[in-house]
């Protein structure tokens, strides 16, 4: 078993213990340090495995899947104020699921390659965190409007309109870094096959995430039922972008 | 007029989705061999097989960029920086329209030692195109200790002078045209021989050796022996070995391989407005969101 997985095992322990620890306890302090200590863990992992494939741990399926988890956790654990308190467990849950996955993954699909030199290019280093900045966010408000569906008549309305807020400016940021992750990977096509847009069904996906999300910013009268909603289409049609395309469509990105 | 305008833009919007959902799971089903009939009525109706470039989809296009000019100009769309978004937006689906249809893409392909006319390739042929380009080396740069390849490049000489370095990531600039390195082949040589007489041969290949004609057709994977037609007369050759043909003793040796270099030509007018476009969109949805958080 390699280093890597070992940490990465280690990390997915630190995890599951601050979960048991947050519902446990009455103070999420000792939580918190365990799930910090799992986000070292977790880090050294990425860092071993970037050293082994000489590349930042965005260049493929596994890699990413890897990554997400953690990115998820540093908005859990840096931005913890911004995350209402009833859903800071659904983080910490997020994060083992997540690397749980990536551990489910065929042995070949975890070995660590070098880049071709197709993805041997700065564009990588800011196409791909942009999206990832991105999916986090939206991420974190299907979260929240999942739970907003669940408890929206149990609420009070000025708890309600806070936990609005709060999805309000995750899908902002979300809908924002998308667009960044959208032009930049325009801009990397453009420089390395001489064409920024190619309808390639990596790229129509992209797009059709971020038309999705544009109905948000243009609901007639809208509710958090109908936000709610567009909310968990976008983050669908994220998943399929994500997995579906590159299983199921043949175009650029299949090697993501 | 700002619900009906948002109505309106909704439903469009929705439709263009929508059919681009499922235009990605059609890749040109009715240009497939053997596919020209057969394709579903609705497929073909709805253009979803070719739907990129179908009026429809250029239609939707255009109805929501003339949508995001008219809320700017009908009052729907309120704050500056929004109104700002909507034009940018709006200037970006046309300048896509005018780069898409005006500049041109074309594909040089080279075998080393090769050297062609770039204006022989271009659309006008212009003389003020005029270059000669040759590719002196392929090479293929692979990461160590692995066979993964970590750079194609070519190395071009220039009108017979300059020498430069064409790769992946690192395109060259020519006037208005851009050149990319997009992939490569393998061209393999032979040696040909017919009696004293000596020639370097690709597939396919003819000769003319005193008043008879000899094409090298192909090689037969298998059988593993090249196809030779001499004087209108199919023959199977083993490679090294001789053989008698009417009289001529004939033997083909393999003699190495030669890259191709595969390389992608883009005419690029327009193409810098729409990244300040771009740009400019990215900063005002910034300052539109951070006023909204304000608010």
């Amino acid at each position: 078993m390699s280093a890597e997985s070992i940490l990465l095992i280690l990390a997915s322990i630190a995890y599951v213990i601050s979960l048991f620890l947050f519902f446990k306890e009455d103070t999420e302090k000792n939580s918190r340090m365990v799930f910090i200590l799992g986000l070292i863990i977790h880090f050294a992992a990425l860092v071993v495995r970037s050293v082994i494939a000489k590349h930042p741990p965005f260049s493929n399926l596994y890699e990413t899947m890897i990554l997400f988890p953690f990115l998820v956790g540093s908005r859990y654990v840096f931005w913890k104020k911004q995350i209402p308190e009833d859903v800071r467990w659904l983080l910490i849950l997020l994060t083992i699921i997540l690397l749980g996955f990536a551990a489910l993954l065929p042995g070949d699909m975890k070995k660590a390659e070098p880049l071709m030199p197709a993805l041997n290019s700065i564009w990588m280093y800011i196409h791909v965190p942009a999206y990832f900045f991105g999916y986090v966010s939206i991420f974190i408000a299907v979260l929240y409007s999942i739970y907003l569906l669940l408890t929206r008549k149990k609420l009070l309305d000025s708890k309600k309109d806070h936990l609005v807020e709060k999805m309000d400016r995750e899908i902002k940021i979300g809908f924002f870094f998308l667009n960044v992750g959208l032009i930049t990977g325009a801009i990397w096509a453009y420089v390395s096959w001489g064409n920024y847009w190619s309808w390639d069904p990596k790229e129509t996906w992209a797009l059709i995430n971020i038309l999705i999300l544009t109905y948000y910013f243009h609901l007639s009268r809208p509710n958090v039922v109908k936000k709610a909603i567009v909310i968990i289409i976008t983050f669908i049609s994220i998943l399929f972008t994500y997995w579906g395309v590159s299983y199921l469509l043949i175009g650029m990105h299949s090697y993501t | 007029m700002k619900n009906t305008l948002s109505k309106l833009f909704l439903i469009v919007l929705t439709v263009l989705t929508i059919l681009l959902i499922l235009s990605t799971f059609f890749p040109g089903a009715a240009t497939m061999p053997g596919r020209t009939e057969g394709v579903n009525p609705l497929v073909k109706f709805l253009h979803l097989d070719n739907f990129y470039n179908s009026f429809i989809n250029i239609g939707l296009w255009g109805i929501i960029t003339v949508l995001l000019i008219v809320s700017v100009f009908t009052g729907a769309v309120k704050t500056t920086s929004q109104k700002i978004i909507h034009i940018v937006l709006a200037l970006i689906f046309i300048v896509i329209v005018y780069e898409k249809t005006v500049n041109n893409r074309f594909y040089l392909k080279l075998a080393e030692g090769e050297t062609i006319q770039f204006a022989d390739y271009t659309p006008g042929k212009s003389h003020q195109d005029s270059l000669t380009i040759n590719l002196k080396k392929f090479e293929i740069n692979r990461h160590p200790g692995s066979r993964m390849p970590r750079a194609f490049i070519s190395h071009l000489v220039m009108n017979e002078s300059d020498t430069v370095h064409l790769a992946v990531n690192d395109p060259l600039s020519f006037r208005h045209y851009r050149f990319y390195q997009n992939a490569y082949d393998r061209k393999f040589t032979f040696n040909v021989r017919v009696d004293q007489q000596e020639f370097s041969a690709s597939l396919p290949d003819t000769f003319n050796i005193n008043s008879s004609s000899l094409i090298l057709k192909n090689f037969d994977h298998q059988t593993r022996k090249f196809v030779l037609i001499f004087n209108n007369t199919k023959h199977r050759i083993t490679p090294g070995k001789t053989v008698d043909i009417e009289g001529h003793q004939i033997t083909i040796n393999p003699k190495g391989a030669k890259f191709i270099s595969i390389i992608e030509v883009a005419e690029v007018k327009g193409v810098g407005i729409l990244l300040i476009l771009s740009l400019v969109y990215l900063l005002f949805l910034y300052i539109a969101f951070r006023k909204g958080d304000r608010k």
